[in-house]
C-alpha cells in the first residue's frame, strides 16, 4: 500500500526534470509540489511552481542574489546542465536547491520569532539595493484611497447583515462589534495620512516576500532561512513587518515585551526610520482580516461555522491588539522625542 | 357550500424597537422590547428574568375604545467578565494574512469554491418563558451582574365588550453576539366579549364575516402562534338594484403573533398582509351611508400550523356595521372637547367655511335673465294712422 502511494507520487516527477539535473532516482521524502532526493551523496530538493513563468524567474534571480551575500538566509539555487534556474515541463516549473539540515519553524517558540525578526532584517537590507525590472508593486494597498474603500467595505457589509432577517451567529457578532472595529480602520487611515503616503514611498519599493506561511520558513542553526520566494512582491519593508507581526503574534496574545524584542531584532539589522513606524502602526491597526472574513461569508467562500470561530477569535485578539498598540505607539514616540533630544 | 379557501402570503414585519403594537378587534398586542450591550464585557451565562412589578390602569376612552397604561418592572440576572482572551487558544493566522492580501488585491480572482448555504442556528443561549409564573420570584438568590428595567407602557383596544386585565404572555431572553442581552416581553389586552358594552344602534347592520385561509411565510420558521388577529378598513360599496344586494369591499389585514424558531436574535414577531374583502348582503340594495366601521359582537378564529411555514386559519366573526352611529351628536368626537375648546373651533370655521356653488352656477346666471329685468320687459308699438 505505502509502496503504492510511492509510486504514484513518483509518477508526478517527470524523469525530464530528473534528466535536466543530472539526477537519480532516489526520493527520500515526497510531499505536495515537493521532493527530497538523494544523488550522488548529496541530498537535494525540488520544487514545483505553478504560477507565472516571470514571477518565478524573478523570485529565482532575488534568491541568488541573497545567497551570495548570505548563506543562511536562503537555500542555495542549483542549475540545470544547461545553467538554467527551473525547468518548465508542460507549463509546470520545477527547481532545485541544496539541502541544509533544518528545523520546523514553530511560531508558538518566542526564539523562533526572534530568529525571524533578525532574519527578516536581513533579508530586507540586502534586498534594498536589489534592482529589479519587473513591475509587480502592491504598495498600493496603503494609500488612504485603498484604506478608505476598505472601511467604505466594512460599511457596506455592516448595512448588508443589519438588513437581513435570518441572519447568523457571524452576523450578530459583526453588527455588534462594528463600531469598535471601524475605530481602528479610522485610526489606521489617520496614521497613514500622518505617514505621508506620496510618489516618494511609491517609487522607494523592494523586494517583499509577502508570505510567512510556517512551512515556508525553517530554522537552520538558530537562524532563520526563507526557503520559498516565489510569493515575492514590490512593496515598503513595513508590509512584510506588519504581515509577519499580524501572523504570529495572536498566538502570543499580542504580548507587548514580545512585540518590542521582535522590532529590536528587526531593527539589530535594519533600522526603522519615523515613516516606517507610522506605516506599520497603521497596518497593524488596521482590521484586515474583519474585512477578509466577512467578504468570504458574503461571496460563501467558506464555510459560516468556520468563520463564526474565526471572526469569534478575531475579536478576542483585537481587544488584545488594541490595548497593545497603545502601549507600543506611546513607546514609539517616546522613543522618537530622546532621539530628537540628544 | 363550503367557503373557498384563501392562500395568502405573510410579510415579516421588522422587529419594533423599544416597542411594537399590533392592534385587531377586540384584541391588541403591544411587544416591549430592549437591548442591552455590555461595555468591554463578554456574557458568560443568562441566568434569568424576575418580574418586580406589572402595574396597570384602564380607562374608557371613547365607546369601544379603552386605553391601558401601566409600568412593567424586571430584572434581568446573567453572569459576565471581562472580555479576555487570555484563556482563548488562538491560532497561526499566516495563511489568512496571506489569502486577505491576495483578496484585498484582487477581490475577484478568488479562487475558492462557493460553499453551500449553512442551516441557521445560534451558539448563543435564548429563553423563552411561556407562563407568567415561571418567571422566577425576586427572593432567589442571584447572580452578581444584573440589569434593571422599568419600562412604561401604553396601549389602545377596540372592543365591543368591556377590557379584560393585561397579562404578560410571554417573555423571551436571549443573547446576542458576545456582550449584547435581548429582552422580549409580550403584552396581551382582550375584550370579555360575553358583555356587551355598546348598544346596538337602530340603523347598523348586522354581518357574519367567515372563511377559511391558509397563511405562508417565506422568510422565517414559526414555532408556536400565539395569535391571530384582523382589522377591516377602507369600506366602499356596489348596489344592485336589480338584485337587490349590496356588495360591501373592504381591506382587510390578517397580522399573526408567534415564536420563531430561529435562535439568536428576536423571537417574538409578527408577520402580516392586507387583502380585500367582499362581502354580498342581500335583501338591501343600498345602505344610507358607506359604513364607518364595525364593532364586534362575537368572533372566533382558530388556527392550526401545518408546518414551519403555513398556518390554516378558520374565523368567524359577528359585526355590527356603523352607519347612523357618526350622525348621532352625542358620539361626535368634537363633543369630548371642553366648552373652550369648541368656541374657538367655532369662530375658527366661521372663517374656514367654503361655500360651494352649483357646479355652472356661474354661466347658467350669465345665460338667464334676471327676472326684475324680464318683467319690467316695454314693449313700445307706435301705429301710424
Amino acid at each position: 500500500m505505502i509502496e503504492n502511494i510511492a509510486s504514484s507520487l513518483l509518477m508526478e516527477l517527470p524523469e525530464r526534470v530528473l534528466d535536466s539535473y543530472e539526477l537519480k532516482q532516489n526520493i527520500l521524502e515526497s510531499r505536495f509540489n515537493y521532493w527530497l532526493i538523494e544523488s550522488d551523496n548529496n541530498k537535494i530538493e525540488i520544487r514545483r511552481y505553478k504560477g507565472d513563468f516571470f514571477c518565478l524567474q524573478e523570485a529565482l534571480k532575488w534568491q541568488k542574489y541573497l545567497a551570495l551575500r548570505s548563506n543562511t538566509i536562503v537555500p542555495e539555487l542549483i542549475e540545470t546542465r544547461d545553467n538554467n534556474d527551473f525547468v518548465d515541463f508542460n507549463g509546470d516549473l520545477f527547481y532545485v536547491t541544496r539541502w541544509v539540515k533544518k528545523d520546523e519553524f514553530k511560531p508558538e517558540d518566542v526564539t523562533h520569532l526572534q530568529y525571524a525578526g533578525i532574519g527578516l532584517g536581513i533579508l530586507h537590507r540586502l534586498s534594498n539595493e536589489y534592482k529589479t525590472s519587473q513591475m509587480k508593486s502592491t504598495v498600493e494597498i496603503l494609500s488612504p484611497g485603498r484604506i478608505q474603500d476598505g472601511l467604505a467595505h466594512l460599511i457596506k457589509y455592516y448595512n448588508e447583515f443589519k438588513q437581513r432577517r435570518s441572519y447568523s451567529d457571524f452576523e450578530r457578532i459583526y453588527l455588534e462589534n462594528f463600531s469598535f472595529i471601524y475605530d481602528q480602520g479610522q485610526e489606521a487611515l489617520q496614521k497613514i495620512v500622518m505617514a505621508g503616503y506620496g510618489a516618494k514611498l511609491q517609487e522607494n519599493t523592494q523586494m517583499l516576500l509577502n508570505s510567512f506561511i510556517k512551512n515556508k520558513l525553517a530554522i537552520v542553526n538558530e537562524k532563520l532561512m526563507f526557503t520559498d520566494l516565489c510569493g515575492w512582491t514590490l512593496g515598503t519593508k513595513t508590509m512584510d513587518l506588519a504581515l509577519f507581526i499580524n501572523s504570529y503574534l495572536p498566538l502570543h496574545k499580542w504580548n507587548i515585551v514580545l512585540l518590542r524584542q521582535l522590532l529590536d531584532s528587526y531593527e539589530q539589522e535594519n533600522g526603522l526610520d519615523q515613516q516606517d513606524r507610522q506605516l506599520l502602526m497603521a497596518q497593524l491597526r488596521f482590521p484586515y482580516r474583519f474585512w477578509f472574513y466577512a467578504y468570504q461569508f458574503d461571496k460563501k467562500l467558506q464555510n459560516v461555522d468556520v468563520l463564526i470561530k474565526k471572526l469569534k477569535l478575531y475579536i478576542y485578539e483585537s481587544h488584545m491588539r488594541d490595548s497593545c498598540l497603545d502601549q507600543m505607539e506611546s513607546w514609539l514616540w517616546r522613543e522618537e522625542n530622546e532621539n530628537s533630544d540628544r | 357550500m363550503r367557503t373557498p379557501i384563501d392562500k395568502w402570503n405573510l410579510e415579516l414585519t421588522k422587529p419594533g424597537y423599544p416597542w411594537q403594537v399590533i392592534e385587531g378587534d377586540g384584541v391588541t398586542w403591544l411587544i416591549l422590547r430592549q437591548k442591552n450591550k455590555l461595555v468591554n464585557k463578554e456574557i458568560k451565562t443568562l441566568e434569568g428574568v424576575y418580574l418586580d412589578r406589572f402595574s396597570w390602569t384602564l380607562q374608557e376612552k371613547n365607546r369601544g375604545e379603552y386605553i391601558y397604561s401601566g409600568d412593567l418592572k424586571l430584572s434581568v440576572r446573567y453572569r459576565a467578565g471581562q472580555i479576555d482572551g487570555n484563556n482563548v487558544e488562538f491560532i497561526d493566522e499566516g495563511e489568512d494574512e496571506v489569502l486577505c492580501r491576495e483578496a484585498i488585491l484582487a477581490p475577484d480572482k478568488s479562487q475558492h469554491k462557493s460553499q453551500k448555504d449553512n442551516p441557521i442556528y445560534s451558539l448563543f443561549p435564548s429563553l423563552l418563558f411561556h407562563k407568567v409564573d415561571q418567571i422566577k420570584n425576586t427572593n432567589e438568590v442571584f447572580a452578581d451582574d444584573h440589569w434593571n428595567l422599568s419600562i412604561p407602557w401604553q396601549a389602545n383596544l377596540h372592543c365591543s365588550g368591556q377590557g379584560k386585565e393585561p397579562r404578560i404572555a410571554k417573555v423571551h431572553l436571549a443573547q446576542i453576539g458576545l456582550s449584547t442581552i435581548l429582552i422580549e416581553v409580550l403584552l396581551e389586552f382582550a375584550a370579555d366579549e360575553r358583555i356587551p358594552g355598546i348598544e346596538i344602534q337602530s340603523g347598523d347592520y348586522s354581518l357574519v364575516f367567515q372563511g377559511e385561509k391558509v397563511l405562508t411565510i417565506d422568510d422565517d420558521d414559526i414555532q408556536e402562534v400565539l395569535g391571530v388577529v384582523q382589522q377591516r378598513g377602507l369600506y366602499r360599496g356596489l348596489a344592485d338594484s336589480e338584485e337587490k344586494s349590496f356588495l360591501l369591499i373592504n381591506s382587510l389585514c390578517t397580522s399573526i403573533i408567534y415564536i420563531s424558531a430561529i435562535c439568536g436574535g428576536e423571537r417574538i414577531l409578527t408577520a402580516s398582509c392586507v387583502n380585500k374583502e367582499e362581502t354580498k348582503l342581500t335583501g338591501i340594495s343600498s345602505l344610507l351611508f358607506p359604513p364607518v366601521g364595525y364593532y364586534q359582537t362575537g368572533q372566533e378564529i382558530k388556527y392550526n400550523l401545518a408546518d414551519k411555514r403555513k398556518l390554516v386559519c378558520r374565523y368567524k366573526q359577528k359585526c355590527e356595521l356603523m352607519q347612523k352611529y357618526i350622525e348621532s351628536k352625542d358620539d361626535l368626537i368634537t363633543n369630548s372637547l371642553n366648552e373652550e375648546y369648541n368656541q374657538k373651533n367655532k369662530k375658527q370655521e366661521d372663517f374656514t367655511k367654503i361655500i360651494r356653488k352649483k357646479p355652472c352656477e356661474k354661466w347658467i346666471k350669465k345665460a338667464e335673465p334676471n327676472k326684475d329685468e324680464k318683467s319690467s320687459y316695454k314693449l313700445f308699438m307706435k301705429i301710424k294712422k
